[in-house]
């Protein structure tokens, strides 16, 4: 390290001696928290907890446990929040997100955002706070939309907020038809079938081999092409046509979907869900592929072709798991005028999903009233939309 | 009491462990512990309902690992600082508690209705007062102003040195000290 | 001009906690400080009224009733949370009557978290991201540095293709998602 960088470091952290050595962040001059001026959100005060940064070799740690207070100083309610932390930009680890989903705070109210990340940042890079905080999306009950949207986060929270309507929906409506216990059962059912759900570890790269065509040329020695099983929901305004993969032991690679839009009007977005089955037969969920980039418009009627520029390993409690047979499904779908699909309960039921993939955030959410504070804490909560 | 029938009565109360603790020792466990825990988290949250919730979260995270529960005075300590810990995590993650008063009270016999105003004025002011504190320093605060720890014992619950400790008592009295002298002003 | 202590060593001073040099200085002083000495009796009152500090007038019996038999179903609702997971690895375990007993149990249950699956994000240049139990993991060569830290663990854990990797956290009935990106 030479002496210039040794004395940003001593600059950035006070008195921090050089190597492994903590410091409690100052957040008078550590961070940065960035409200553009029309913002709903008022920022009411921030607590910096045991937020630490530490010198590692050639790069800064900052340990992060900030809890911001906000407000809605808007007029509509605000249902989803999202927060981009920067330490820096050009190196993994140094960027993330929070976001806080299924969240209902009236105008006046305030709320909290807690930030736990690690994020890290190279010594060299002088000047400035050490941490960046930046609004990325606030999403309102009319699912209206404010902020500059670099991560996409209206339309993950639009997801996730339809699903929470969708899910409330259900829940109440098996208070109605089942009455309390009903409602009781139905909650310890989620709750088992979370803890039931079957985990696979997944890794995904970048390979850039995807060639352009429907099925896959040149295949290596090793590897075998196979053809995708599609779970279809009656309900998708998108449905998949046919894909392939390149296949070897537990690696997937280059899968290739077409798909076509079966709705009236333009999309701009897909996500496939992956399903992969091993030797046993057994079925987990192996992930979410976005299909598309931010530039696709797949008009109604047409065909596209998505393709993944990636590489799936999959392998549970440290074992390969060699892979039978994969199956997709369309898992979320954004129209080009901002409405969202997701698949419906009884898509989710009927297609056996409802074992396999995650429940919702809101589910979670009203599974741990249900588990913390009783019944009537969550027929409360339901009554509350 | 003889010491081989303390042991006897001791390890009849908490088995050792590769045991597990029978539903009659749990609930001993709990009955002996819950009043002191739930006051412990009332006064770290300053609200009723989250000491409630906090409470079981408590005790259930402390029943799951039973194997520290064989030695009857090291399972309350260990009791407690689950309880401050899942305290402070609450806190943390919530931020400013709301406080909300039981609607369903009994009426209380035992002082006029001029003390039981000056009672909740007082309660008030106080929960406003360490409303405007952080988490570790109201924690901190509660076990030693209010439980009357030792600060050796309060860092050991917060994980944290004598000295990190002392700091937060001081800031958490100066503030509260501040935040009374603006009240009456 | 008379130097004063510092407004932490009065407030420690009043609670007993001051070192023994301080304390030393700190009494010497107020016996001839009317202001300083007036600030300790301030702290010392504060004190005596944190003391005091107790809930509202509330149907304890009813509290802790409630609270004996939600304890108890978290129980109960962990126990099959740890069946399910033995299942998983293979065991044997009486899952369906545990679950079973749980179904008939009238309260609150307690949702405990599945282990968090590892997830590892491979760079070109030849840094891995992985996810494990205890957060988000970087790793380089024989380096690791974990990224997303988080005291429970994540319910649910999601890779994008677009090379990002989703955690979510559920606590006391609120939702929170960590996003870890690698461009």
């Amino acid at each position: 390290m030479s002496i210039w960088n040794r004395a940003l470091l001593l600059l950035a952290l006070g008195t921090l001696p050089v190597m492994g050595q903590e410091t409690v962040l100052d957040p008078a001059s550590s961070v940065k928290i960035d409200l553009p001026e029309n913002s709903p959100l008022a920022l009411i005060s921030t607590n910096m907890g045991d937020s630490r940064a530490s010198n590692r070799g050639g790069t800064i740690v900052l340990d992060l446990h900030m809890a911001l207070t906000l407000r809605n100083s808007g007029a509509r309610r605000v249902r989803g929040v999202t927060l981009l932390i920067t330490a820096q930009e050009f190196a993994p680890g140094g960027k993330g997100s929070v976001a806080r989903p299924c969240i209902d705070v009236p105008s006046g109210e305030q709320f909290t955002v807690p930030v736990d990340i690690r994020l890290v940042r190279p010594v060299q890079q002088a000047g400035g706070p050490l941490v960046r905080v930046q609004l990325d999306g606030v999403l309102f009950d009319d699912l209206s939309f404010f902020g500059p949207n670099r991560l996409n986060s209206q339309r993950a929270m639009t997801f996730w907020e339809t699903e929470a309507q969708r899910d409330r929906a259900y829940f109440k409506h098996v208070l109605q038809a089942r009455g309390d216990k009903g409602l009781g059962e139905e909650m310890l059912q989620s709750i088992a079938r979370q803890a039931e759900r079957p985990q696979l570890n997944v890794a995904l790269s970048r390979n850039g081999r995807a060639t352009g065509s429907i099925v896959p040329q040149g295949v290596a020695a090793g590897e075998h092409v196979a053809q995708f099983a599609f779970l279809k929901l009656p309900t998708a305004p998108v449905q998949p046509v046919e894909g392939w993969a390149e296949i070897a032991g537990n690696e997937a690679r280059s899968p290739q979907i077409e798909i076509v839009n079966q709705s009236g009007k333009p999309v701009r977005y897909v996500e496939i869900g992956w399903m992969v089955k091993d030797k046993e037969g057994h079925e987990y969920l192996a992930g979410s592929v976005p299909g598309s980039n931010s530039a696709m418009l797949l008009p109604a009627g047409q065909h596209s072709r998505l393709l993944p520029d990636t590489t799936l390993k999959f392998s549970r409690t440290g074992k390969p798991v060699e892979i039978q047979g994969m199956t997709g499904f369309v898992s979320q779908v954004e129209f080009a005028d901002g409405k969202v699909w997701v698949p419906s309960r009884e898509d989710l039921k009927s297609s056996a999903l409802l074992r396999i993939m995650a429940p919702s955030p809101e589910e979670q959410r009203l599974a741990d009233i249900y588990s913390k504070r009783g019944l009537a804490a969550l027929v409360a909560e339901l009554n509350r939309y | 009491m003889q010491t081989a029938t303390l042991q006897d009565a001791m390890t009849e109360k908490y088995p050792a462990p590769g045991s597990s603790l029978s539903a009659d020792v749990q609930e001993r466990f709990v009955t002996e512990n819950l009043r002191r825990i739930f006051l412990q988290i009332y006064r770290i949250v300053g609200n009723v309902h989250d000491a409630q919730d906090l409470t079981q979260e408590a005790f259930i995270k402390a029943l799951q690992r039973q194997e520290q529960l064989k030695d009857e005075q090291k399972a309350t300590h260990w009791l407690s600082r689950i309880a401050t810990n899942t305290a402070l995590d609450f806190l943390r993650r919530h931020g400013r508690v709301a406080f909300c008063e039981i609607t369903e009270a009994p009426e209380s016999h035992s002082e006029t209705p001029e003390a039981s105003v000056l009672r909740s004025e007082q309660r008030d002011w106080l929960n406003a007062g360490l409303e405007r504190l952080t988490p570790r320093e109201r924690a901190a605060l509660v076990l030693r102003d209010v439980e009357d720890l030792p600060a050796e014992e309060v860092a050991r619950r917060l994980d944290c040195s004598k000295a990190t400790v002392r700091s937060h008592i001081a800031n958490a009295r100066i503030k509260l000290r501040k935040f009374a002298e603006r009240r009456k002003r | 001009m008379k130097t004063h202590p510092s407004e932490a060593d009065l407030a420690l001073f009043a609670g007993g906690e001051a070192g023994r040099l301080s304390r030393f200085f700190v009494n010497r002083h107020v016996r001839e400080c009317r202001e300083c000495m007036d600030q300790v009796n301030q702290f010392e009152l504060l004190r005596l009224e944190l003391r005091e500090f107790e809930p509202p007038p509330h149907d304890w019996n009813r509290l802790a009733a409630e609270m004996r038999a939600n304890i108890h179903v978290g129980l109960e609702a962990g126990e099959c949370v740890r069946l399910a997971a033995a299942e998983q690895r293979g065991w044997s375990p009486k899952l369906a009557v545990a679950l079973a007993s749980l179904l008939l149990l009238v309260g609150a249950s307690f949702l405990l978290k599945s282990p968090a699956p590892n997830v590892a994000v491979e760079q070109k240049a030849g840094a891995v991201l992985e996810s494990t139990g205890s957060g988000l993991e970087l790793r380089h060569g024989n380096s690791s540095l974990t990224l997303l830290n988080h005291d429970g663990v994540a319910a649910d854990q999601t890779v994008s293709a677009q090379g990002e990797i989703r955690a979510r956290y559920v606590d006391g009935g609120a939702v929170t998602i960590n996003n870890v990106y690698l461009e």
